[in-house]
């Protein structure tokens, strides 16, 4: 599991997940995505086209980092994900809280539209 | 091929890696489909998470035993453990209409296992609780 910061500006942070997001990845991962996304205090696009596995570990990862967001105005959507982690995402609710686009330009307007 | 699976994991997280990959081995021998494998290994994964990090209050070794099995357009999947009583059915599901601030963060693994699977039953056996998944594929 790593993660990459592909932009990080004024505006938008986007981030890209790559493996499993589960227990055995969660320790280094959750540090490294909470520095990189809540700290910044920006919208944030997490881009999942990569992340093979999610289980509810990954879950409590992402709400809490949308959630810590939000107190500061700002949002998360998710990218591209996989049709099985898409699925859990949407098992769990959270396509309600946190949009699931997939392609960037989407992600950016429904941002955008949402500022 | 068998189509039997049996394991026995120690109440340790670092057995997870081990017991997924002998899933995913008896998962390919049974040539189930993708859709069936990826929700009995995220169903699997999140109940015994559940159990290593919720069944005991001692700092003792334990044991949870599995057996998955095969046959008729099913998977069948039994855990015991020796942990206090816990019936993942009680669990009322976690409210997912409501809005952001309000989420909890909890609940989630135990929804996950209650959609995937087709079938869960429950029994308390003694000091042991054995839970009974059926996923159909």
């Amino acid at each position: 599991m790593d993660m990459t910061v592909i932009n990080a500006d004024d505006e938008l942070t986007h981030v890209k997940l790559r493996g499993r997001v589960d227990l055995d990845t969660i320790g280094d991962l959750d540090r490294e995505f909470t520095r990189h996304t809540v700290t910044r205090r920006k919208d944030v696009i997490v881009d999942l086209s990569d992340v093979d596995y999610l289980a509810s570990i990954g879950l409590r990862m992402l709400i809490t980092a949308a959630k810590a967001l939000n107190k500061f105005g700002a949002r998360m959507v998710l990218l591209n994900p996989h049709p099985d982690v898409e699925d859990v995402l949407r098992t769990a609710g959270f396509d309600k809280v946190m949009p699931i686009e997939h392609d960037l330009e989407s992600a950016r307007e429904v941002l955008k539209a949402t500022a | 091929m068998p189509s039997d699976l049996n394991i026995r994991l120690r109440n340790d997280f670092g057995e997870l890696a081990g017991l997924r990959e002998k899933l995913k081995k008896f998962c390919e021998s049974q040539n189930l489909p993708q859709s069936g494998v990826f929700a009995v290994m995220l169903s699997l994964d999140e109940l015994v998470t559940n159990i290593i990090s919720y069944a005991w209050d001692d700092r003792l070794e334990h044991s949870i035993s599995i057996r998955a099995r095969c046959g008729d357009g099913v998977v069948e999947i039994e855990v015991e453990d020796d942990g206090k009583p816990f019936n993942p059915l009680k669990y009322a599901p976690p409210d997912l209409s409501s809005p952001i601030e309000e989420r909890h963060i909890g609940g989630l693994g135990i929804h996950l296992i209650q959609t995937y699977m087709d079938e869960i039953a429950y029994k308390r056996e003694g000091e042991r609780n054995c839970l009974l998944m059926r996923k159909r594929v």
